[in-house]
């Protein structure tokens, strides 16, 4: 489903961020992305997302070379992907429910569609009923779910996390890798970029380990 | 998949997407009006200034309109008067009018001489005891002459100026004691109502290049606040059309509410000129009323500052969009 073929970005006028970077993720397949401050974990989800353009290489989604991906189309390659941050990204101004629907509004879902989609994404991350309330009233936990439930409204068959723990107490980020967790038995193919060693530690799936922008694949069988 | 269970799908999932395209445009233009309405202030102040941008160059048109409504129309052909002087003879009157009638942007000539001058005033009943006690015709002959100068494209500039030039040319003839041009001042009027649609015209377009300014920098103000939720819904997939459009919406309604404020002022000016010059035109026994925008006009008007609004903040949005995210 995703392929790197020896990608190297370099920002205009600063040093190389990732550096022959190969590997592959299949769908219904797990990694983390793992690698100190800088390492290049931000910069390698935002290839995917079309927010920066690879210097070298090829970056194939569904063998399509995204890196050479035509403006014009970034738009309707970004809805088969679901995005959590950090922190967060939800717009304090609208409700929990309008902020879910957004990637369903885009698209032009129907309203009665849009209403089912969100209700059932918001059951999916333990917060059925909370449509009503505002972003800003939820716990950071709370608030962090309803970001995933926005990120897999659409049903997208890539789901790409940056750091969606790194707010959140061992315990709370535990339940939200859980949830990864069940995306990817469901058949979609999960990349989360983490610092969060002990995070690593507990889960048992793909490591990928970026060092000053090279990536190496951890085997922890050894 | 076989192709009789594909197709009905295809066409379903099209007409979802249709559903929620129109339904976005009406979310669209419901969110504008939302956010105008939360952000009263600074919408009035735009609305405001559009509504000044619109209607002083509306009410120098509806001024010019009226003056023109006012002047009377121009004669076509032009016709000249020219009065011989009364000492002339019969032979110098004579060579005159064949002077006159041989001048190439003279057409007719219709002679009057001072004697049937004389008996056409002494018809009238009031005049003839005047005129019996004069011991001899104090009358000119008179020659009307109808010009072969036509104004060319409705250019009353130059043929103002070519009537002037015939005028002075006619009354420098020996036997000519008097040229009298009766059109000339409504030439000058005409001449001078073409400037003034011109001026207005370019005074317009400077004053729309305003608007488009104001509105263009209402909208970019309101993506400044908005950055965070556009960042967001390219992140989703949304494209730059659906970005866009609610401040198109905006900008519209910026455009219409300004051009409602505009008819508003012009409509109270011409009901508050209109009593005084119904007051004016009892003493004068005349019946002229201003002449107020129309149903039609108004219509365009609203119309046009709609699509001047969108335009602008179409300008606006695809300026500011590149300068937001990479892509
Ligand atoms: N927009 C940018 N312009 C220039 N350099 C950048 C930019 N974004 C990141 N970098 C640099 O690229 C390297 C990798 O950054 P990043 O991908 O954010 O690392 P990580 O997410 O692993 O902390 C860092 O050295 C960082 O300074
Ligand atoms: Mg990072």
């Amino acid at each position: 489903m995703i392929r790197f073929d020896a990608v190297s970005k370099r920002y205009s006028g600063g040093s190389e961020a990732l550096s022959a970077v190969n590997f592959e993720l299949g769908g219904g397949e797990m990694a983390l992305l793992t690698g100190h401050s800088g390492a290049g974990k931000s910069t390698l989800l935002k290839l995917l997302m079309v927010m920066e353009r690879p210097s070298h290489g090829a970056l194939l989604v569904n063998g399509h070379n995204i890196g050479r991906l035509p403006s014009r189309q970034i738009p309707y390659y970004r809805r088969q992907l679901g995005v959590v941050f950090q922190d967060h990204r939800l717009l304090t101004d609208r409700t929990v429910f309008d902020n879910v629907a957004l990637p369903l509004l885009v698209s032009g879902v129907r309203s009665s569609e849009v209403t089912k989609r969100v209700r059932a994404a918001l059951a999916a991350v333990g917060l059925a009923g909370c449509e009503g309330k505002r972003p800003l009233t939820l716990s950071g936990g709370e608030q962090q779910r309803v970001g995933i439930a926005r990120a897999v409204v659409h049903k997208p068959r890539i789901l790409l996390a940056d750091e969606p723990t790194g707010n959140l107490d061992p315990e709370l980020s535990a339940e939200i890798m859980q949830l990864f967790r069940r995306f990817q038995q469901s058949g979609v193919a999960v990349l989360v970029a983490t610092h969060d060693v002990e995070l690593t530690a507990q889960l048992d799936c793909r490591i990928l380990h970026l060092d000053h922008g090279r990536l190496s694949e951890v085997n922890r069988h050894e | 998949m076989s192709r009789p269970t594909a197709a009905p799908r295809r066409h379903q999932a099209r007409s979802n997407r249709l559903r929620g395209y129109f339904g976005h445009h009406l979310a669209s233009l419901r969110q504008s009006l939302r956010r105008l309405w939360s952000d009263r202030l600074q919408s009035a102040l735009t609305a405001t200034v559009v509504a000044i941008a619109i209607a002083v160059p509306a009410a120098l048109y509806l001024t010019v309109e009226n003056v023109a409504l006012l002047a009377p129309p121009l004669q076509q052909p032009a016709r000249l008067s020219v009065y011989a002087k009364t000492a002339a003879s019969e032979t110098q009157l004579q060579q005159l009018q064949q002077q006159l009638q041989a001048h190439p942007q003279v057409q007719t000539v219709s002679y009057t001489s001072a004697a049937q001058g004389l008996a056409q005033l002494a018809q009238s009943a009031s005049f003839a005891a005047a005129l019996d006690g004069l011991p001899s015709n104090p009358l000119p002959a008179l020659f009307e002459l109808s010009l072969a100068l036509e104004s060319v494209d409705g250019d009353s500039t130059a043929l103002a100026e070519r009537l002037e030039h015939l005028r002075a040319e006619l009354q420098a003839l020996p036997v000519v004691a008097e040229v009298e041009l009766d059109t000339l001042w409504l030439q000058r009027l005409h001449a001078m109502l073409r400037l003034a649609r011109q001026l207005l015209a370019a005074a317009a377009a400077l004053l729309l290049l305003g608007v488009v300014v104001v509105i263009g920098n209402s909208v970019k103000m309101a993506i400044e606040q908005r950055r965070e939720e556009i960042v967001v819904i390219k992140w989703v997939g949304g494209t730059d059309a659906y970005v866009r459009r609610p401040f198109l919406y905006a900008g519209a309604l910026y455009g219409v509410c300004g051009a409602l404020l505009a008819l508003l002022a012009l409509l109270s000016m011409t009901a508050v000129v209109n009593v005084s010059a119904s007051e004016l035109a009892t003493l004068y026994q005349s019946q002229f009323q201003l002449r107020g925008p129309q149903w039609m006009e108004s219509l365009l008007l609203l119309l046009a500052s709609a699509a001047l609004g969108a335009l602008s903040a179409y300008f606006a949005v695809s300026r500011q969009l590149h300068a937001i995210t990479p892509e």
